[in-house]
């Protein structure tokens, strides 16, 4: 850890948003996972989308 | 609902001007990064941030940044004083951007992004090259990897 820095200014400064983290630990444990398969899905859709534009 | 995709279908149907940027766009273009919420570049225009705040109509969209996580209440007068966005929706996470560091204003953001068909639907998405200038400019550790993903993905895909 950098001299003077607390864990989650460290962490900010690598690039992480603590407010996404507080967020998913608002959340159950299964309400977690479900939100994760809704980003995978989400990603998936997205890449075939951009792979039938590239042909 | 199955995915944040209905969070993007719902901002292209209400007519809000945005693209989508960030890890969303990355993944998009093929990066095998994930990412758990939607990142878009708005014109932050009264107008629009109020044709956005309708497209998210029943999904209690609040200020996931505020202490008390106060819900979204734009009013035409205080739309003005907005430069982000950074919304917690019962559907996921939303993070609006009137500008994106190293790329300019919306304007200049959306000159530099493609049209994507989604569900139908044309979609604008941030250029590769324009994600990777962005990336760099932030200078975070955590955008490495990514960046060096998206560059190789340049090259495959020339």
């Amino acid at each position: 850890m950098e001299k003077g820095l607390t864990v989650h200014e460290e962490a900010e400064a690598y690039g992480i948003d603590i407010s996404l983290i507080r967020a998913n630990l608002r959340l159950t444990p299964a309400e977690r996972l479900r939100r994760h398969d809704k980003s995978l899905n989400t990603m998936k859709k997205l890449r075939a989308a951009m792979e039938k534009k590239r042909g | 609902m199955d995915d944040l995709t209905d969070i993007i279908e719902r901002l292209i149907i209400a007519d809000v001007d945005f693209v989508l940027v960030g890890g969303l766009a990355a993944v998009t273009h093929g990066s095998s990064m994930t990412t758990q919420d939607i990142d878009i570049c708005c014109d932050f225009s009264s107008e629009n941030l109020l044709r956005l705040q309708s497209a998210l109509e029943g999904l209690n969209p609040i200020h996931r940044m505020t202490t008390n996580r106060l819900p979204l209440e734009l009013t035409r007068t205080n739309c003005g004083s907005l430069k982000n966005l950074y919304l917690d929706t019962d559907w996921g996470q939303l993070d609006c951007l009137g500008e994106v560091l190293g790329l300019g204003n919306f304007e200049q953001v959306k000159q530099l992004s493609e049209t994507l068909e989604l569900d139908g639907n044309a979609c604008r998405i941030l250029r590769i090259d324009a994600l990777i200038a962005a990336k760099k400019a932030m200078g975070r550790p955590k955008d490495i990897e990514t960046i060096k993903q998206l560059e190789a993905i340049q090259r495959e895909t020339r």
